[in-house]
């Protein structure tokens, strides 16, 4: 095969694969919207994803937003107090923290956690045959194991980036503060953020959060759920997920900055 | 078909999905309310994935299998699900969902098909569980129990609720014989409740001593499933 050739193969290799993403992105949304497939059992599973992946996280990721803010709130104070263009703070913040790093982070985070918590499970279910279980029970596996975790995934990527924003301004605020190099009071801080949010800054934020945590869900329930049933192809599930994920978040993040500010 | 048919197998043919040989074919069986069908298992044999065929989670490759009058194959998959949901099952082996424990297990099926609430479900598997002598409800991981312990808890899962049909794979495997009447008395109340059973079996003195109403005797046989003398 020529190196066109190779090229033109692998390339309609990832448009299949993205094709049958979104199909299943589009199916877990229609599933979702009906009421038949929220059975309790359903609920609390949804509830448990949540605990599990946004819950348990806050403390990491709060530990993170506070590191991140220190570093990009006291840099911006300090450069922009340099060049006297210290009115520019809450634009320049919300482009770093709240358009860009904020869902990058928090998205990786999840991925890292519970992305490959979600794959290693799946894929351990699938190798001891327990998804034929459910399924003989009257269980879709897409509805029972699929549907609430890809839901808990999203649900708690965009709380846990909302409070990664928060967190980090405040921290860098604060910072700001001790360092001495915060000029202006609290609320003129807060209302230059808030300022500087525009509208797009809410769709891209929204944007974001949530369609990466979708195909994050999607791709990590997936991997985990199209082994054949070798415990050898356990950890290349976690792997082959994580992998996809973050090519995924990069991916749709650049696109939804294109779309929203270019 | 009779209006009280509940399973019914009409010219099914099954290749394994490794070589595609022929492993199960001409099976023709029909099953109706409060009926037991008692298959034998040819000595040694293969799995023969006989329940799974009558769930409707593998397709044949030749002929149909009808649930309750509606073919498997013809119906959407929640429509699949929900009819599921009408049936109990022992499974021959890797019966359990290993990141729930025992109770949660057993419950489940309920949960997720019934509107019945947890207090009721739970005194009923209280119940069940005191029938077939176990002193409390299992809370421990599958992985950590007892394989008699198990066992009776798939009993109390099987015959849980009002499942129209009852599919039995070896349900005696594993239970100490003083349990077995236990057993018995589950699938004789099931079948005055008009559940339809099939109980497939590979110990031969249990399939030829034991007795219930309305009992037909079927062996596997060379991938066929053949009757052998009247119904009871």
């Amino acid at each position: 095969m020529n190196i066109l050739g190779y090229f033109g193969k692998r390339t309609i290799l990832r448009w299949h694969s993205v094709r049958s993403l979104t199909a299943v992105i589009c199916g877990i949304l229609w599933t979702a919207s009906k009421p038949r497939y929220w059975p309790r059992t359903v609920r609390e599973l949804l509830a448990r994803q949540i605990l599990f992946t946004a819950v348990d996280a806050f403390g990491l990721i709060a530990f993170i937003a506070i590191l991140s803010g220190i570093s990009i709130v006291t840099q911006a104070q300090v450069w922009l107090a340099r060049f006297g263009q210290s009115a520019m703070l809450g634009s320049i913040l919300v482009a770093v923290i709240f358009r860009e790093i904020g869902p990058l982070l928090v998205n990786f985070v999840i991925i890292g956690r519970s992305g490959t918590a979600v794959a290693t499970e799946l894929a351990s279910m699938k190798v001891r045959r327990e998804t034929n279980v459910l399924n003989a029970q009257g269980m879709d596996p897409m509805i029972y194991l699929v549907l609430p975790r890809v839901i808990g995934i999203v649900i708690s990527v965009l709380c846990l980036t909302i409070m990664f924003s928060v967190v980090s301004l405040m921290s860098g605020y604060l910072m700001g503060l001790v360092l001495e190099v915060t000029k202006g009071d609290y609320q003129q801080f807060i209302s230059s953020v808030t300022g500087a949010i525009a509208p797009k800054d809410v769709g891209n934020f929204l944007a974001k959060t949530i369609i990466p945590g979708l195909t994050t869900g999607v791709i990590c329930c997936i991997e985990g759920l199209e082994i054949r049933g070798s415990i050898t192809e356990v950890p290349q599930a976690a792997t082959k997920a994580v992998v996809k994920s973050i090519a995924a978040v990069l991916v749709v993040s650049a696109i939804v900055s294109i779309l929203t500010y270019a | 078909m009779q209006n009280n048919n509940i399973l019914e197998f009409s010219g099914v043919r099954l290749d394994a999905l490794s070589d595609r040989v022929t492993i199960m074919s001409h099976i023709n069986l029909c099953i109706g309310t409060g009926e037991l069908v008692f298959v034998l298992l040819e000595a040694d044999g293969e799995y023969m994935p006989l329940c799974d065929l009558a769930e409707g989670l593998i397709d044949p490759d030749e002929g149909s299998v009808t649930f309750m009058g509606e073919s498997w194959q013809g119906m959407l998959p929640w429509r699949q699900s929900e009819m599921r949901g009408k049936i109990g099952r022992v499974f021959e082996r890797d019966g359990w969902v290993s990141n729930l424990n025992i109770y949660e297990n057993i419950s489940l099926s309920e949960r997720h098909h019934t509107s019945r609430t947890n207090s009721e479900i739970k005194a009923e598997i209280e119940q069940l569980c005191q029938f077939v002598g176990l002193p409390s409800i299992p809370d421990q991981r599958p992985d950590f129990a007892d394989m008699s312990v198990l066992r009776r808890s798939e009993w109390v899962r099987a015959f849980i609720g009002n499942h129209n049909l009852l599919l039995l794979e070896c349900p005696e495997n594993s239970a100490h014989s003083e349990h077995l009447p236990k057993l018995f008395e589950l699938v004789s109340n099931a079948l005055l409740k008009h559940s339809a059973v099939i109980w497939i079996t590979s110990n031969k003195q249990i399939w030829e001593m034991t007795t219930f109403k309305n009992t037909r005797r079927y062996k596997m046989c060379g991938g066929q499933v053949l009757q052998v003398g009247e119904g009871q």
